[in-house]
């Protein structure tokens, strides 16, 4: 597969790793901002969404777009082949 | 009503399949890695042991009691897991890197391998980790007692906690993998995973759609404060218990182990970043209405801690209450064990292992093996911390208490947050800082949280919890410093992982590190830097390969460590043993730590191996050394150049010597032959006149001029042979002066007229204009020009001889040029004309040849020249150049 590779796709996978792992700092700091207060005491709100109480709402709307951006990012940082080849276990005395 | 009988054989049904799956999944894998085993799958739901019965019971309960606040336990992990590329990818990273086995290891590695790291970490998880073994076996012993009535607590207890000890010993310590992996308790881990998580969904969609009939009717006419809890959600606590629930999910042993230790791939880390948080998510998408529907639906006063497993009952699904029982099994049982791995790890590691040392080292011959020693310490060290559990959930009596131990357990592995945070971004934090960080914080935790839930029976009485230590209010446990009204999780954190930070950050900028921490630092920090990660050795000595070798032996086992060393060996492209090079012990150190911890690993090679450290320090000295030598060497080459140069510069002016002694000698053997030739002349007209006695008076006039006139040649060549001596060395004085050109050429002429008249010579000049002067010598100049002169006639072959002496002017010079009609010199000759004693070849064998060498020294001296110009092939005459003067 690498050696289909040109030079242009090296550097596009390059662009969007460092993108990926940029949007991941920004990801958790929304977290962090829209989760804790003040921010998120918003949704202290005695309102209700389709029957449900906001805050309920709130909170699991914010985690599935939480995980579903993380899930998006995933890709591009898994690509990154910096990590290493599995460490294999050491040969072990047969039992 | 569920039978005992079902459910007695529904249990061990159940941990019979456990036991199937990670006998199957460990011998599958000793032969080759199973595929699907390593998908990043399995590794996310082996993660998911942080979902313990707290989760599957005691979120109900909070969810009851709280309202959403129990959600900020799975918030935490969600934001370190989203960001996982900067914290966890570097753990997981460094822990591949230096085969890490445990939180211990980490820090203690990371802060030069120091053991009293080692013991406080492993010290402070055993004393947080207890508790919370026994709140898993009061989980399951009280949804036993649930569904089958009141029975003997303890008993059951007693049976679940060696029935997991079995398991754990079985499967957590079959052989000492050096890479401290067991892909068996792994794989059923998972398995678990699965059942807890469908059987929370399973209860919560009963609820919702079977008991509620809809979401909406869950939520009907429920008020804003069950969701707003009883401490209000979105405040201090909510962040305090995010922050947390986020250090736990690093700091937590068991944690550490399923995500660093077990980690396989580190790409897997990627799937988990989402898929982990989507599995919480699950998890925990029916809580809250679990716990409404129960609350609504459940007579008062029932427990809403285990509404998970009540519900279902309440409503005859027995099928349901089952699953829930297993889910809440499996929950329990999977922590227990992941726990107790990684646990009796650090303490057979980092207690046992040096002890053992310490009493082997006393007797040299070390008995018995030992690997043997390492495995039953292992061994002993499972058995030791499941029975701390059990003891712990006996003594407190299956209180209510027990609830709240998640809390302070999260509390107690949060110290291990600032050293570890530290000591993977901060080069500059030293084992000083940690251990009086981790101290400081343990003390504090102790006092703030551990001893107080106690309620005044251990240790701390309750007078000390009202009044503070010794009556003083400011040391009152949960109000230290007069900080009151706070929460006490809350308190306690804000005391205890501050004053840990704060003392962290601050000895460590006020101490030195060692050299092996600045280097582990190193090695830490920059993980993403070293190539593989593998810690350079800088151990020098005497270490013999045999001894390492059995060394070896002793703990990975003689087919591994004879594989290893033949790879070493090979490496080496050596037959036999592989000499003990840095290379080698660091290998071997490194591979020895996957199976006994980095610092029981080096201080065993070293000492049995009899080798010193080189500290830091003197590897600068020796770097300095080095230096200078190499400053030394370069100068001795630079030395060496510049002798070469002048050894050079010798050479050739010896060889220009040589050719100046050659000249000398051959003009002492021309002058001693033009001397010679006089001479001579001289002695045999002596010797007639002497001894002839008839002589005519003609004839003897005749010799006697003879002799006169070659003793006047005589005198005349050693005259100038004397003269261009001192005209060559520059010893001649010339009497500088401005000359009349136009008088020194009537001068010359005047005096040759003798000669011109006697060989019919036409002697023209075109004259120097009046005025003319020419800086020069007035006598010496005419001595030229008598040269020139006399020259020109005698080498002049022709009947009709006539010479020109024409003056010229150009640029600052005049030119006197002597002509005459007889051709000059010829071509050869006129590269030997000013040599001495040259005679050229149309020369009437007459005059010693040194004219003109001497009248072109003579012009030379004026400061200016005599040359001989070619206005053709074979026609030339010769220049005289000269100065012009001032006037």
């Amino acid at each position: 597969m690498m050696s289909a590779e040109r030079p242009q796709d090296r550097s596009q996978v390059a662009l969007s790793r460092r993108n990926a792992q940029d949007r991941t700092i920004a990801l958790v700091l929304a977290g962090l901002v829209l989760l804790l207060p003040p921010i998120g005491a918003i949704a202290l709100l005695d309102a209700n969404v389709f029957g449900l109480p906001l805050p309920l709402v709130y909170v699991f709307t914010v985690w599935a777009l939480l995980i579903g951006a993380a899930a998006l990012l995933a890709r591009p940082l898994q690509d990154r082949s910096d990590a290493s080849e599995p460490v294999p276990d050491l040969p072990r005395q047969a039992d | 009503m569920l039978s005992i009988n079902l459910l007695v054989i529904a249990c061990l049904a159940y941990v019979t399949l456990l036991f199937a799956i990670a006998f199957v999944v460990d011998r599958r894998t000793r032969q080759k890695p199973i595929g699907w085993l390593q998908s990043p799958v399995v590794y996310t739901l082996s993660i998911s042991v942080y979902c313990t019965a707290w989760t599957f019971y005691g979120a109900v309960g909070s969810a009851a009691r709280n309202g959403l606040e129990f959600i900020t336990i799975y918030l935490g992990p969600t934001l370190v897991f989203i960001g996982w590329w900067w914290l966890l990818r570097k753990l997981v990273r460094i822990g591949r890197a230096h085969r890490i086995t445990s939180i211990a290891d980490l820090i203690s590695s990371r802060y030069g391998k120091s053991s009293s790291l080692a013991v406080l970490v492993t010290i402070i998880a055993l004393i947080a980790t207890t508790p919370y073994i026994a709140l898993q076996l009061q989980s399951i012993t009280r949804s036993y007692q649930v569904i089958v009535g009141n029975t003997n607590g303890v008993q059951t207890a007693f049976w679940i906690a060696a029935g997991l000890a079995l398991f754990t010993i079985l499967f957590g310590t079959r052989t000492l993998d050096a890479n401290e992996r067991h892909h068996g308790v792994v794989a059923a881990i998972a398995f678990e995973a699965v059942v807890k998580l469908v059987a929370l969904l399973a209860v919560g969609i009963f609820a919702t759609w079977g008991i509620a009939g809809g979401l909406t009717n869950v939520f009907a006419d429920v008020s804003p404060e069950a969701i707003r809890g009883a401490n209000d959600i979105f405040g201090a606590r909510w962040v305090t218990l995010t922050f947390l629930s986020a250090t736990a999910i690093i700091c937590l042993p068991r944690q550490f182990q399923v995500t660093v230790v077990e980690n396989i791939e580190e790409r897997h880390l990627s799937t988990a970043s989402w898929l982990f948080p989507l599995y919480l998510m699950g998890m925990t998408l029916f809580i809250m209405p679990i716990a409404l529907v129960g609350l609504k639906v459940m007579p008062a006063g029932s427990n809403p801690d285990l509404f998970v497993l009540t519900l279902p009952l309440s409503q005859g699904r027995d099928d349901l209450a089952l699953l829930a029982f297993l889910g809440g099994f499996s929950s329990a049982t999977s922590m227990v064990i992941v726990a107790a791995i990684a646990v009796s790890t650090m303490v057979s590691n980092h207690i046992v292992m040096p002890i053992a040392m310490r009493v082997l080292a006393r007797d040299h011959a070390v008995s018995g093996d030992v690997r043997n020693l390492l495995l039953t310490a292992r061994r002993i060290s499972i058995a030791a911390v499941l029975a701390l559990g059990f003891l712990y959930f006996y003594i407190s009596g299956g209180s209510d208490a027990l609830a709240a131990i998640g809390l302070i357990a999260f509390v107690g592995v949060a110290q291990f947050l600032p050293s570890i945070l530290g000591g993977l971004f901060w080069r500059g934090a030293t084992r000083a800082g940690a251990l009086a960080g981790l101290i400081a914080g343990f003390l504090l935790w102790a006092y703030t949280l551990f001893l107080p839930s106690f309620g005044g029976d251990f240790i701390l009485s309750a007078s000390v919890l009202k009044n503070g230590a010794f009556g003083i209010e400011a040391l009152r446990p949960q109000a230290l410093l007069g900080l009151a009204g706070l929460d006490p999780i809350v308190h306690a954190v804000v005391w205890s992982v501050g004053a840990n930070a704060l003392l962290f950050v601050i000895v460590s900028s006020l101490t030195q590190s060692n050299d092996i921490e600045r280097f582990q630092g190193a090695l830490f920090v920059d993980v993403y830097r070293s190539a593989g990660g593998a810690p350079v050795g800088f151990s020098i000595g005497t270490a013999q390969s045999e001894d390492l070798f059995v060394l070896a032996q002793r703990i990975l086992g003689s087919d591994p460590a004879r594989r290893l060393f033949d790879e070493m060996a090979g490496a080496q492209g050596v037959s036999g043993l592989p000499h003990p090079t840095d290379a080698v012990i660091t290998r071997l150190e490194r591979e020895l730590s996957g199976s006994i911890g980095a610092a029981s690993a080096h201080a065993m090679v070293t000492r049995i191996a009899g080798q010193q450290t080189v500290g830091m320090s003197e590897l600068f000295d020796i770097a300095d050394e080095t230096q200078r030598l190499m400053e030394t060497t370069r100068q001795l080459g630079e030395k060496s150049v510049e002798l070469e140069q002048a050894a050079e510069q010798l050479r050739d002016a010896n060889v220009q010597l040589q050719e100046l002694d050659k000249q000398k000698d051959d003009f002492l053997s021309q002058v001693s032959h033009e001397l010679r030739t006089p001479m001579t002349s001289i002695r045999s007209f002596s010797d007639i006149l002497l001894n002839e006695a008839d002589l005519t008076e003609q004839e003897r006039s005749r010799f006697l001029s003879i002799i006169q006139e070659e003793s006047v040649r005589l005198t005349r060549l050693l005259d100038e042979i004397l003269d261009i001596g001192r005209l060559e060395s520059g010893t001649v004085k010339l009497d500088l002066a401005e000359v009349d050109l136009g008088q020194a050429i009537e001068s010359a002429i005047a005096t040759m007229t003798g000669m011109t008249r006697d060989e019919g010579v036409t002697l023209r000049t075109n004259g120097a204009p009046s005025g003319t002067h020419v800086r020069a010598d007035a006598d010496r100049l005419r001595q030229v020009l008598i040269n020139l002169l006399s020259n020109a006639v005698k080498h002049n072959l022709l009947d009709e001889k006539e010479i020109d002496i024409e003056v010229g002017e150009r640029g600052g010079q005049v030119f006197v040029d002597v002509i005459d009609n007889g051709g000059g010199v010829s071509p050869e000759d006129a590269q030997t004309a000013f040599e001495k004693f040259a005679r050229g070849s149309r020369a009437a064998a007459q005059g010693a040849g040194l004219g003109l060498p001497i009248s072109r020294a003579i012009m030379r001296a004026m400061g200016g020249d005599l040359t001989v110009e070619f206005t053709d092939g074979n026609t030339s005459f010769f220049r005289v150049h000269l100065v012009q003067g001032a006037a």
